[in-house]
């Protein structure tokens, strides 16, 4: 541990000393070396509080402050402060910069451009999709995608960069040891060895809805464009698109039909004045991406052709045709394609086996893309 | 004078011979009765003296002792009234000892000298077929299914002083007659499949289930018919064999829910216990234990709706009686087993509001399912072959001309997939493919090499456990034996695909 680090990492982990709290220690000492021997009282005027100060003067315990950061380096977690040279240039830039981050992995390359897939939590089927195959579509040209590592959108973010074995960082509202939510336990180990997980607090601090708008000023501050999914009318997504524009990123938007109401935040965007997109390349040309190494990305619009290639018997095809994004009851399948349920059962199963299509629910299929 | 009557009891579902001692001395005038009897028997003291003395029949005061042997079975019921005064009767002298030889008394008195009906005859009289015992005199109320039971003598006593008469020959009751044919077979079930619009996966599914008698769970939103299916489900069984009809009478004669004009249970019991029941009216219990909803339910389905509201201890005891098809009750007094063969019909909903993946509807949160669903456990999922969805109607479907199925005739072709399944079991001491133990599985649903390829590529794909294959195999068996198959074919473990147990749920709703 050197020395910077310490004062760095006392300073940044005073309860009930915030970042504002922190920014005018710094502007009147400078650094948090000059904060730490500087005489109390003096530093205590600087404070709001009673609770402030009482925390300040108990926070100088040397051994405990050695201790608990040992114990983040015994986890593989790594403390950034934003003297260090890996402090990410591009959050260098944003207003209200976090002093420190906690890391597991890595951070994305400095050269490397990054595009933020966000979204509702409370998706649908459709967004779920489309997320995952935009973000795999994106890893393919080297972008790393960014996400909150929440329920929805975010997940299959995630997951669909990981399909390709992209680069891809999920940023965390709660501390850094935190699985949350459980159901991405999965995801949160796989991306600390391939990617990154990173978070503002410290162990153990729980999720809590304050800690979230905190955590999107950093997902949009790391990327460079942000692609907003699903989004409803409110919704916390547009905190981070707010942050993003103030940031100078740019806002990406996919369309959706006017009566969904999961839909609704983003043709509201359009709206405003996002991009609309409706294909992989659209993203790249904004972003200036050299497409020349790639071969030519899929397009969510014309799966049914890479279908075609794929050498389908015909009673599949026929099955195949009446399917969709949005999940679909057998029975109803069975209605459409007026074969006897057995026939169309084995079908479908055979397809799902292919990966060509996806059970969702019991006996609700959905094209895969 | 010293005088000897037979009698019986119940031990579970199996009759019991009791002995019947009287014996009247000189002395002080008392009624005394031995051999460890519950209250109900001994009160029948009274009820004898009251009866006997309203029939016509006096009684000195003399010392009076009954004894009821096996003195170590506890006797409990109130059939020990009849007996007991045909007891006393002889030992009075009304009687010659000699005309009590071999003859079965059964019958609760009252005290105007009437007797009365008593639960539990047909496994008595069973019984006493197989002790070499001919002739049985029982009230008038349980003839009719005492004489299901062959090569018996059957009288059917409305009074006391009718049975006196009887015995002292004076005036002859007539014996029933022997119903050993099955009579016209009363197809009372107004329910049919044709009343089920649409809903092909539902109806598929539920014939093959039947076919192989595999257990079977609905998943669906409310008003999708899962209910509505599930109580048509014995319209398509076979009718009930002879021998069934009797197994399942006893055990309904045990329960004292014979129907006293039919006799003889006809039909397939469905049973539907509702969410509140306790475990000892699903399991069987109390302290002489009856059968409980799972024996009434014997040879036919039971229905558990909204499977999650049943109190889960009260579902984990399902797992032992569905494996073995009977359950053991241990009581101080021994133990007793209830056959119960049964076909599990469960139905529930996918989320607390009922109506996910519709998510118009459905706002349940992720977790809100999660916890919902994990109310169901593992092993009890295991046990439980077949998983299938079921959604709501459209009105065109609902309201639509389609012409529907009848139950006639998907019965036809479950009765001729079942008579293969028997045939093929039959070496291994099994009626249905849903019994076929793990071990003689590869033997009984030989696959080829392509179908042995296939099963890997499902086991790898869909990341089965060698449980959750083995039951798709069953499934597969099943479908085969519909199709009168005699090998297991690649379409057949495909189609059973669509319905294995899954985890239910693995996101994505539809708006």
């Amino acid at each position: 541990m050197r020395k910077q680090d310490y004062y760095w990492y006392w300073l940044t982990n005073i309860n009930g000393i915030g970042r504002r709290t922190i920014q005018r220690l710094l502007d009147i000492y400078g650094t948090p070396e000059a904060v730490y021997w500087e005489n109390e009282e003096k530093v205590s005027a600087c404070f709001r509080n009673i609770k402030q100060k009482e925390a300040f003067s108990m926070s100088k315990r040397e051994d405990y402050i050695i201790h608990s950061y040992q114990k983040l380096a015994g986890k593989g977690i790594s403390f950034i402060h934003r003297d260090m040279q890996c402090y990410p240039k591009k959050l260098r830039d944003i207003p209200d910069a976090p002093f420190s981050l906690y890391l597991k992995g890595s951070f994305p390359p400095e050269n490397q451009k990054n595009v933020a897939v966000i979204g509702a939590r409370n998706c649908t089927r459709y967004g779920s999709e489309i997320a995952r195959f935009f973000a795999r579509e994106l890893s393919k040209y080297g972008i790393g995608i960014i996400s909150g590592l929440a329920r929805g959108i975010d997940g299959m973010a995630h997951a669909g960069a990981l399909e390709e074995e992209g680069y891809t960082l999920g940023v965390l509202g709660c501390g850094i040891d935190r699985i949350y939510p459980e159901e991405n336990y999965r995801l949160f180990m796989q991306m600390e060895k391939t990617g990154g997980i990173l978070s503002e607090n410290n162990l153990g601090i729980l999720p809590a809805p304050g800690l979230f708008p905190q955590r999107n000023r950093l997902i949009a501050g790391l990327s460079d464009g942000i692609l907003v999914v699903e989004a409803m009318e409110k919704s916390g997504t547009f905190i981070t698109v707010d942050q993003g524009l103030e940031q100078g990123r740019e806002i990406f938007a996919l369309p959706g039909r006017i009566t969904d109401k999961t839909s609704a935040g983003c043709n509201n965007l359009i709206k405003l004045g996002a991009h609309m997109i409706t294909e992989v390349e659209d993203i790249l040309e904004i972003l200036q991406i050299n497409r020349k190494n790639v071969q030519k990305s899929g397009k969510a619009n014309d799966f049914k052709a890479g279908v075609n290639k794929m050498s389908l018997a015909p009673l599949e095809k026929m099955v195949y045709s009446c399917l969709r994004i949005e999940p679909k009851y057998l029975d109803d399948i069975i209605n459409e394609a007026k074969i006897a349920p057995q026939e169309v059962c084995v079908v479908l199963n055979r397809l799902s086996v292919r990966g060509v299509i996806v059970e969702t629910a019991r006996n609700y299929y959905a094209i895969k893309l | 004078m010293y005088s000897k009557v037979l009698s019986g009891t119940l031990h579970g579902v199996e009759g019991r011979l009791i002995t019947v001692e009287a014996d009247v001395n000189e002395g002080l005038p008392v009624f005394n009765m031995v051999g460890f009897l519950s209250s109900e028997v001994r009160e029948a003291s009274d009820r004898v003296r009251t009866a006997l003395k309203n029939s016509g029949y006096l009684f000195p005061p003399k010392r009076i002792t009954v004894n009821l042997s096996p003195a170590d079975v506890r006797k409990e019921g109130s059939a020990f009234d009849l007996p007991i005064s045909i007891a006393l009767l002889a030992a009075y002298g009304y009687i010659p000892v000699e005309e009590l030889k071999d003859i079965l008394f059964i019958g609760e008195l009252s005290l105007n000298g009437d007797i009365r009906g008593v639960r539990g005859i047909l496994p008595i009289v069973d019984f006493a077929r197989k002790q070499g015992i001919r002739t049985v005199i029982l009230p008038y109320g349980n003839r009719k299914e005492a004489s299901f039971i062959p090569d018996m003598e059957i009288f059917g006593a409305k009074s006391l002083k009718q049975v006196v008469d009887h015995l002292l020959q004076n005036d002859h009751m007539v014996s029933e007659t022997v119903h050993r044919k099955r009579e016209s077979v009363s197809d009372s079930f107004c329910d049919d499949f044709a009343d089920v619009k649409g809903q092909k996966t539902l109806k598929r599914a539920t014939e093959i289930a039947v076919t192989g008698m595999h257990n079977i769970l609905y998943i669906g939103p409310p008003g999708a018919g899962k209910s509505m299916m599930a109580k048509r489900i014995p319209t398509i069984m076979p009718e009930l064999s002879y021998e069934e009809s009797i197994e399942l009478t006893k055990i309904y004669s045990v329960g004292g829910l014979l129907d006293p004009e039919e006799g003889l249970v006809r039909q397939r019991p469905f049973r539907m216990p509702h969410h509140s029941i306790t475990a000892q009216a699903l399991i069987g219990g109390g302290k002489n234990p009856r059968p409980g909803e799972i024996s009434m339910a014997h040879h036919g389905v039971l229905f558990l709706d909204e499977f999650l509201e049943f109190q889960k201890n009260i579902m984990e005891m399902l797992r032992q009686p569905l494996e073995d098809g009977k359950v053991t009750i241990s009581r101080l007094q021994g133990s007793y087993t209830f056959p119960c063969e049964f076909m599990l019909v469960a139905a529930m909903n996918p989320c607390p509001c009922g109506f996910y993946p519709d998510l118009a509807k459905c706002h349940c949160t992720k977790s809100q399912i999660d916890r919902y669903l994990k109310k169901i456990s593992q092993p009890m999922l295991d046990r439980i072959d077949m998983n299938i969805s079921v959604k709501k109607l459209d009105y065109e479907e609902l309201y639509g001309n389609q012409k529907e199925e009848c139950s006639g005739m998907i019965k036809q072709r479950v009765m001729k997939a079942q008579k293969i399944q028997k045939r093929r079991l039959k070496p291994y001491g099994i009626l249905f493919n849903s019994q076929i133990p793990s071990r003689l599985l590869d033997e009984v649903c030989k696959l080829g090499e392509k179908e042995q390829k296939l099963r890997q590529e499902i086991f790898l794909q869909y990341g089965l456990s060698a449980r959750g294959a083995a039951k798709v195999l069953k499934v597969a068996r099943t479908i085969a034996d519909l199709e009168h198959s005699e090998a297991v074919e690649c379409d057949h473990i495909w189609e059973a695909l669509s319905y294995r147990m899954t985890n239910f749920y693995q996101g994505g709703g539809t708006k």
